[in-house]
């Protein structure tokens, strides 16, 4: 859409999008405004097929010219209200899972509101009512504690509003992150909460982006499902997503289409591309009437360790030193790190001592393992036994970044000591009780 | 007559935006199933909306054998850096072709709907510019000479999908393309066979079956443009070239002889007539045939044609062929007879013939 004074100008020298126009020199086909991009920039199409934009000043010449080009057939699509249809609330973070063409420009522009999502993925409409909602603008690795709260608030609100579920359209980097962050943030949710993304850029042909959204807005609008997932391609076939628990699912993979994966559970559903079949693997929390309340605090002061062979003091000494209240150590193996030094260095007695010494400032340490499969146990040999006495809290398998993310919204919500019980409790599905024996643990079967 | 080659000859060197070897597959492999849509830059001149809807309903399948494929030809890895060794060969045949070698090699997409691009486009860039050839005709020129990568071959229709094997996208192509001023068949072949000398002198290029190939663009003056694609046989092309342009010739004659026959513009409505009830009791069994499988058999009255339809453009290739090849591809028509052919030879009574006849005169 054109700007007001734009619209008004245009209108008053009686001309429509289509019309051949000379603005600043420049003759051509006057384009319509995508949604995104300046409202104060006239865009016209030249005679070679380019276009281009050309900013409108106040009082600038423009005369209409004889000829015009017919635009009828590159109408964006118009969406009609089905009331026999749940409503779905698909809210942008950034990137551009969804970039659409413009049928009248050519361009990708990315895909934002209601009407451009459809235009891009027409089959949206058959499923739901669309609502399209940009709560922010940020690639994923640049996320921060306050874009969890925008994003919690903007969910809260479509729910209130009496969406059948919510679509988030999220950079894959650090969707793990956020589909554990809203997992806790959102109490007693009622409806699905779908995060998903693309791994391969929308303006190819063969993007994973429209599948992904097909079956993700599937899943929010018709699952008998409560809480928050993650739905991505399940594996390279444009054939099916898998669902993800949001506290248990990992990206295991730079640039497969199926890089999101079930960490030592199987996923929670399959959705079917084609005829849209939902089939739950599991038991799962169904649908319900729960009053949703959003524990929105969040502990900035918390950080994400990894621990290696050769370790300096300097690296750990930072969090007390800078007054940390959690910290989680991504562990060796069961959940161990460097802590016992021999004539060659004590360098490692020193970080031993460091974090016993984090610890009781009364900094929360959480150990997690960096194998990211299996459970952490800190019983089985001395040096795990000495942890714990040093102060660390054992993570009971749970992913790091889940951990992480976990930690910070348990110390922005709840007291110190009742912050350190809950560690240990699960809240939302992140601690797996059980791991089945399975032949192939990356496939989970 | 103006004619034009481009040449596309597969580069001796591993694929050019992975680390991949140019080999044939062998082995085991996985098996991927795809669907793609229609994105921007695609569209062209195309109605936007049809070509969204043709592409919905393509559904692909790769074969992607382990030795000669990895995750960037099945789009599951962003490419990598291109091949220098590619880049190598591409710039040796540039200064060959006494071609000004590009500061900067960009890579564009070119896109391609038909599936044997996983990622739904082609990758191109510009190696030379202006390039030239001495011919005993005077020089050709060469505007453009390109670094490419190959597409994947298809292996046929499975389930409704189109399939395809990886093996072969990716590899590194080289396109020559000479401007049009080729002059005659035997100038033509001359260039052939001279640029393939110049590509196989570098020692770099791939030899055999379907590693080079050769497009023509062949104009007699009145005539149109035509492109003559995928020549395989370097000796034939001199004869393509004479035999196209022998058939333009031929179809322009036609075209004189029916504005003369028509005393300028040629029309006669064009009407076509459903005759399949004339046909009900056939002998012939082509009419049984597709009467029985539901389609039906029309005519249309060609007035002032006749003699015309049997004039031979080509080699065994009469214009009512040059007809029913248009009808075929445009119109989904199974073929075409006329009234300038023996219609005995299709089984067709003449008592049939006379009742067509008689039906279309009087329509
Ligand atoms: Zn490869």
């Amino acid at each position: 859409m054109y700007s007001h004074k734009v619209s008004e100008r245009l209108k008053g020298f009686g001309i429509t999008v289509g019309d051949r126009i000379r603005v600043s020199g420049k003759e051509g086909s006057l384009m319509p405004k995508p949604e995104t991009g300046d409202p104060d920039c006239i865009v016209i199409k030249l005679d070679n097929g380019y276009n281009v934009g050309i900013h409108y000043e106040e009082g600038m010449a423009i005369e209409k010219l004889e000829g015009r080009v017919e635009l009828e057939k590159l109408a964006q699509k118009e969406i009609k209200f089905d009331d026999r249809k749940p409503v779905v609330a698909i809210l942008s973070t950034g990137g551009t899972i969804a970039s659409r063409v413009d049928y009248r420009t050519g361009g990708v522009i990315p895909a934002f509101s209601a009407a451009d999502l459809v235009s891009a993925v027409p089959e949206l409409a058959n499923i739901a009512n669309i609502k399209g909602k940009s709560v922010m603008n940020v690639f994923s690795e640049n996320i921060r504690p306050e874009h969890y709260k925008y994003m919690a608030g903007a969910v809260a609100s479509e729910i209130a509003e009496g969406a059948a579920g919510v679509v988030i359209l999220h950079g894959t980097d650090t969707m793990h992150y956020t589909s554990s962050m809203l997992s806790f943030m959102l109490r007693d949710l009622p409806v699905p909460v779908v995060i998903l993304g693309a791994q391969r850029s929308s303006d190819r042909g063969s993007s994973d982006a429209a599948m992904n959204l097909i079956c993700g807005v599937n899943f929010a609008a018709h699952a008998d499902y409560s809480g928050v997932v993650v739905c991505m391609h399940g594996t390279l076939d444009d054939k099916f997503c898998h669902i993800h628990s949001g506290t248990r699912v990992r990206k295991m993979h730079t640039s497969r289409r199926d890089a999101f994966k079930s960490i030592d559970m199987k996923p929670i559903a399959r959705v079917d591309y084609e005829g849209g079949k939902i089939d739950f693997i599991g038991e799962h929390p169904k649908r319900g009437h729960l009053e949703l309340s959003v524990a929105s605090g969040l502990e900035s002061k918390v950080g994400l360790l990894k621990v290696y062979p050769g370790m300096r003091l300097e690296q750990v000494a930072l969090f007390r030193e800078k007054g940390y209240n959690g910290l989680v150590i991504e562990g060796t193996g069961l959940g161990h790190m460097p802590m016992k030094g021999d004539e060659s260095s004590d360098e490692n007695d020193r970080i031993f001592n460091e974090i016993r010494g984090l610890a009781e400032s009364g900094c929360l340490v959480v150990m997690t393992s960096q194998c990211i499969y299996g459970n952490v146990n800190m019983n089985v040999y001395g040096p795990g036994r000495d942890l714990q006495k040093a102060g660390v809290i054992s993570g009971q398998g749970m992913l790091p970044e889940v951990a992480y993310t976990k930690l910070m919204w348990l110390l922005g919500n709840y007291e110190k000591e009742k912050a350190k019980a809950m560690v240990s409790q699960n809240v939302a599905g992140e601690i797996v009780e059980r791991r089945e024996v399975a032949p192939d643990f990356e496939k989970g079967e | 007559m103006k004619v034009g080659i481009e040449i596309h000859q597969r580069l001796d060197a591993g694929k050019l935006f992975c680390n991949c070897p140019s080999v044939p597959a062998e082995g085991d492999g996985a098996s991927i199933y795809r669907r793609q849509r229609a994105v921007a830059g695609e569209l062209g001149k195309i109605d936007a909306a049809a070509a969204q809807e043709f592409v919905r309903k393509r559904q692909f399948l790769y074969e992607a054998p382990m030795n000669a494929s990895c995750l960037v030809e099945s789009d599951d890895e962003p490419p990598h850096d291109m091949n220098p060794t590619a880049i190598d060969i591409a710039v040796e045949i540039c200064l060959l072709l006494e071609a000004k070698v590009v500061d900067e090699v960009q890579v564009m997409r070119k896109t391609v709907i038909d599936g044997s691009n996983t990622g739904g486009f082609q990758r191109t860039s510009i190696v030379g510019l202006d390039g030239k050839l001495r011919t005993s005709r005077g020089e050709v020129g060469i505007p453009v000479i390109c670094i490419e990568e190959e597409s994947s071959g298809i292996l046929g229709e499975e389930g409704g999908a189109a399939k395809f094997c990886l093996d072969r996208l990716g590899m590194p192509l080289i396109e020559i393309a000479t401007d049009p001023t080729i002059v005659d068949g035997e100038h033509a072949q001359e260039v052939a066979e001279k640029l393939g000398g110049i590509l196989r002198t570098t020692g770099k290029v791939q030899r055999g079956i379907g590693t080079i190939r050769q497009d023509l663009n062949v104009s007699t003056e009145g005539g149109a443009r035509v492109e003559i694609k995928g020549a395989q046989e370097l000796k034939l092309i001199g004869k393509m070239v004479e035999n196209e342009a022998r058939r333009q010739k031929t179809l322009m004659g036609i075209r004189e002889e029916l504005e003369k026959r028509f005393g300028g513009k040629v029309d006669f409505g064009y009407q076509a007539v459903d005759l399949t009830t004339i046909f009900e009791n056939t002998g012939s069994k082509l009419f049984k045939g597709a009467i029985g499988k539901g389609h039906r058999i029309f005519g249309m009255r060609m007035p002032k044609f006749k003699g015309l339809l049997g004039t031979e453009v080509g080699e065994g290739r009469r214009f009512g062929t040059e007809l029913s090849d248009y009808a075929k591809m445009n119109a989904g028509v199974a073929g075409i007879m006329h009234s300038d052919e023996d219609l005995s030879k299709y089984g067709i009574s003449e008592k049939e013939a006379r009742e067509a006849e008689m039906k279309l005169s009087l329509e």
